[in-house]
């Protein structure tokens, strides 16, 4: 046998996919303010690494795209935040909640800036959902492009970032050692949680 | 019934329309060709043109009733909004109309209605490929060309997994529910209401991962031999792959011509 562990990790990729859908859709259904689709991407990324992480942003975006075609423009976001979760998670930062916090803010903000860029050249700067409002506010209210597309991404990005991260490190909290035990980045949780 | 349906794997899986039994990826080829003309001509006629041609090519594969409701009701949710964003904010020189935060422009609405457009096709794109293509032909034809099983197992898990997991989701939230978590009130009642009924569904899913895995290597998933498949394609014929090629070329021609131009 080559190695249980990727085993494992072909059938965490899809869970990854189903929960980030899924998150999504409870957050409409509870009426919540964010969009908390992410949940899958962070945790996977964290508990399986950086390269999970990345599938699952992929994967994720082009079965959004289908109800949600402008996010398929985003396909680098969702794919940067499977890194970033992976490398984080790597890092230990998912080990407690002040770092989780800090994890949370520091991929909004570096999501949010990549997400602007990427409004600033494909759509003159105005997000694709509500953030394209705000910055559309921003703009009329006689903030230039840029500053407005910078600001309206990066605020709805932290916003929404730093929840979805509590909400992952929640989750993780919760897997049994005996599956933590087999994950790229399990050693990292357990070590943690031993101290 | 039971001979006919093991007797239809036994041959590659058609059905009466040609369109529908070109292969996925040349499928996937045109439609993306056919987008990309939107990026090189920056009228909005072209683009419109472009989702007619999409129209009719949904009625050429027979499948315009699934085609034109999904259509319809993510294109007239995004492209006005797409339009009335830019319409609204965009500054401009050439004002129509200003009040306070508001102010429409001549520039604001050309802009909108480009964008608008585009997005029509995009649109367009996605759904066609939803209605004119099966999820396991295309993995079948992505696995022709090299890509591994496991990424087909990937993707086509992913979509039942999202079902299923859905189902999942309404049944906690109810057993939530009659324990006595309030998933109705002010925000921070809901947002307590999020952990309880995602994590029980997370949590369960990732336990089933384990056996999922156990279970399938007893059935040599993880084997490194050729795979054997149920349902098969055709392999592209002759005619389809020059028709392929004459598009690409076709618009590649166009491109050029409209850039030289």
């Amino acid at each position: 046998m080559k190695n249980r562990n990727t085993g494992l990790l072909i059938f965490l990729i899809p869970i990854g996919v189903a929960v980030n859908f899924v998150g999504g859709q409870i957050a409409v259904l509870l009426k919540l303010p964010l969009f908390l689709d992410t949940i899958g991407t962070f945790t996977i990324g964290a508990i399986a690494g950086p390269f999970a992480g990345v599938i699952v942003g992929l994967l994720t975006c082009l079965s959004i795209s289908i109800t949600n075609p402008q996010s398929l423009f985003y396909v680098i976001n969702f794919m940067l935040m499977g890194f970033l979760a992976g490398y984080l998670g790597k890092k230990g930062f998912f080990t407690s909640i002040k770092k989780t916090l800090g994890a949370g803010a520091i991929m909004g903000m570096i999501v949010g800036i990549s997400g602007s860029l990427i409004s600033y050249f494909l759509f003159n700067g105005f997000g694709v959902s509500g953030t394209g409002v705000l910055g559309g506010i921003l703009m009329g209210a006689g903030v230039p492009v840029w500053a407005s597309a910078f600001i309206s991404n990066m605020s709805v990005d932290i916003i929404d970032k730093v929840p979805t991260a509590m909400v992952a490190y929640l989750i993780i909290r919760n897997i049994p050692q005996k599956t933590l035990v087999k994950l790229p980045n399990g050693n990292v949780f357990l070590n943690a949680y031993k101290k | 019934m039971d001979e006919t349906f093991i007797n239809s794997y036994r041959s590659p899986q058609l059905s009466d329309n040609w369109l529908l039994n070109v292969n996925p990826l040349n499928k996937i080829n045109i439609y993306v060709a056919l987008g990309l003309i939107t990026i090189f001509f920056q009228h909005w006629q072209v683009n419109v043109a472009i989702t007619f041609l999409f129209v009719l090519l949904a009625i050429a594969a027979g499948r315009f009733k699934n085609f034109i409701g999904p259509f319809l009701k993510l294109g007239l949710v995004i492209g006005p909004f797409f339009f009335i964003v830019r319409a609204i904010f965009w500054p401009g020189e050439n004002l129509i109309f200003n009040y306070g935060i508001i102010n429409i422009t001549q520039e604001g609405i050309d802009l909108g209605i480009q964008y608008a457009t585009i997005m029509l096709v995009v649109c367009g794109i996605l759904v066609l490929c939803t209605v004119t293509i099966k999820a396991e032909d295309l993995t079948y034809s992505l696995e022709q060309i090299g890509v591994p099983h496991n990424v087909s197992f990937m993707i086509l898990s992913s979509l039942q997994l999202i079902i299923d997991l859905k189902d999942k989701t309404k049944v906690i939230m109810d057993s939530q529910r009659s324990r006595g978590i309030e998933t109705e009130g002010n925000v921070f009642v809901r947002i307590k209401a999020f952990v309880p009924v995602l994590s029980p569904l997370f949590l369960g899913a990732i336990s089933g991962a384990e056996e999922k895995t156990i279970a399938m290597d007893a059935r040599a998933f993880s084997s490194a031999n050729p795979n054997t498949h149920l349902r098969f394609l055709r392999p592209a014929p002759g005619m389809e792959k020059i028709l392929v090629l004459a598009v690409d070329l076709l618009i590649l021609g166009l491109i050029i011509m409209g850039v030289v131009l």
